[in-house]
């Protein structure tokens, strides 16, 4: 499914002491089928953002496409959207409350007034791609680890099958191992099942791994958005409002200051790998 | 829709009312609390009323923002109002079966409505003006003379901090779940009175886990920075009375003496 979002504006408690410019005139599309990293450090506006691409701010003015639904301003009528883009919120283990692994993840579902035997099937589809086995689905969401409650509530929002995924820093405060898990099932995930994801990280080394094409937000404006290799060229503004590129570019680059002649496009650690060894080569 | 609640909210501004003494600020609202009692006629809430909007002004706290503190408490004011209405006996206006309207029951109801707001209302001058850090002080001060009859003046005052602290993150914490049950499609405010019930659920239980959790982490700081209770406990801030504390007071008592007495006049006419 595919997404446009034209001079989006948010303005959070107008008229109160609190009120705040959020989301400043963004505009930007994604084409169905991509895999998108939103990058921008705490209170850049990723949060407000995401929310309401699924329905649940409404935007103050300008408007959100979603397939063929058209979002504009605040008496847009949002229901339903919540099945079509699928939000996993940060920290999504903290909204889990059913007795059994299976109950929550046909919590979504079943709003949808799904039948019985679509629900059942889709609560084991969802468990299958996140990697549960069916054989936990009569187990407390809370008697299980840390790593598997996130993939539960992942699977909750899965089991919707939305057409666009988005995902609120869905590694924080996992382990390394954890977070390979998760992110290498939610690539496998994009892949089956054809999904639209946008990945909200902090972590440039995930957004270079997984993605397509990033969108970077600072104070609520929208600074840089392009491919890996056009954003991350923008190392210096980068690293001024708090962002990086990986690590792994920054060695390439203080490596071709020492004339070590690696190409511009180094982003993963794979990357670095078969560029060295293609220098290797030449040079042996 | 949460972030409407501002009850125990407190608003940032710099106003001389904010910068009064807390345990003054609360033995006032104690004592506006026993004379709202003692106005007895619509004239009385005229001049409350006035005496209100000039608070707001130099408090420099919207009119606006303080009738949102009513807007929880708008069914407990209806009950009230409909119960008085419709249980005062007196002259008959209109019947029907059971139900039926006094002369004596529209003016109670009007009366208990007005009385329950300005309740409200005047009481939230002192958690709008006052931060929940310097409220606190000033109840554990005020409570101190307790202490000889063991009461734990500072046990409560920190029991009471704590409790305050929380309510807005607790109120962002329900907001945020909401958010993630409304974004699986949770329908919360559809259906009747049972399937909203029902629907609370999904919210009740992770808010639940995350305030016992968030009480266990509390307590394990508190504990490993060596948190004792009251004895030897020494304070960053002291509270002062200074010459604004008197001046104020003397205000609020001249006010007062107006309104009541306008309220016997008014009673007279």
């Amino acid at each position: 499914m595919n997404l446009k979002v034209e001079n989006l504006s948010y303005i959070y408690a107008p008229g109160t002491p609190h009120e705040k410019h959020a989301i400043k005139d963004i505009s930007f599309s994604v084409e169905s089928g991509e895999f998108i990293g939103l990058i921008g450090h705490s209170g850049s506006g990723k949060s407000t953002l995401v929310q309401q691409l699924n329905g649940l701010e409404k935007p103050t003015s300008g408007t959100i496409t979603v397939g063929d639904r058209v979002i504009t301003g605040k008496n847009a009528d949002t229901k339903g959207l919540c099945f079509e883009v699928g939000l996993v919120f940060q920290y999504p283990e903290q909204q889990l409350f059913a007795e059994t692994i299976y109950q929550d993840i046909a919590f979504g579902p079943s709003n949808m007034g799904l039948s019985q035997k679509e629900i059942d099937l889709r609560v084991r589809t969802a468990m299958e791609l996140v990697g549960l086995p069916f054989s936990m689905a009569e187990k407390s969401p809370f008697a299980v680890s840390g790593g598997q409650k996130r993939r539960v509530a992942i699977a909750g929002v899965l089991a919707m099958e939305p057409g666009i995924l988005i995902l609120d820093e869905p590694t924080a405060g996992l382990d390394p191992k954890g977070r390979d898990e998760i992110l290498d099932s939610i690539r496998k995930i994009h892949k089956q099942m054809g999904m639209t994801v946008i990945l909200v990280s902090h972590s440039m080394e995930d957004v270079a791994k997984y993605c397509d094409r990033l969108l970077v937000l600072n104070e609520g404006e929208l600074m840089l958005s392009g491919t890996l290799a056009e954003v991350f060229s923008h190392a210096d503004e980068l690293k001024k409002v708090g962002l990086s590129v990986p690590q792994v570019t920054q060695m390439a680059q203080k490596l071709r200051e020492k004339d070590i002649n690696l190409p511009e496009n180094i982003f993963t650690v794979q990357d670095a790998l078969q560029e060295i060894l293609k220098l290797r080569g030449k040079l042996c | 829709m949460l972030k409407d609640i501002t009850i125990g909210q407190y608003y940032p501004s710099e106003s001389v009312v904010h910068k009064l003494d807390p345990r003054l600020k609360i033995l006032l609202t104690l004592a506006y609390i026993v004379a709202i009692f003692f106005i007895g006629n619509f004239w009385g809430f005229l001049a409350l009323g006035v005496s209100c909007m000039l608070l707001s002004k130099i408090s420099k706290i919207p009119m606006k923002y303080l009738l949102k503190s009513l807007k929880p408490l708008i069914v407990l004011m209806a009950i009230t109002a409909l119960l008085n209405l419709f249980m005062t006996d007196g002259k008959v206006l209109w019947q029907w079966g059971i139900f039926r309207i006094t002369e004596e029951g529209i003016s109670m109801a009007a009366f208990m409505l007005l009385r329950v707001s300005f309740l409200v209302l005047g009481t939230s001058f002192l958690t709008y003006t006052t931060t929940p850090i310097t409220l606190t002080a000033g109840i554990e001060s005020l409570l101190k003379p307790l202490k000889k009859i063991k009461v734990p003046a500072h046990e409560i005052a920190m029991m009471m901090s704590i409790a305050l602290r929380f309510i807005p993150t607790l109120i962002e914490e329900t907001d945020k779940i909401m958010s993630a049950q409304k974004a699986r499609g949770a329908a919360l405010s559809e259906g009747n009175i049972l399937k909203r019930a029902k629907a609370l659920i999904p919210i009740l239980i992770p808010l639940f886990i995350s305030a016992f959790r968030r009480a266990d982490e509390l307590a394990v700081a508190m504990e490993s920075r060596c948190y004792h209770g009251g004895d030897n406990r020494t304070k960053m801030n002291f509270l002062r009375y200074g010459k604004k504390d008197t001046v104020a007071l003397l205000v609020f008592v001249l006010v007062f003496a107006g309104i009541l007495c306008l309220n016997l006049l008014g009673g007279l006419l």
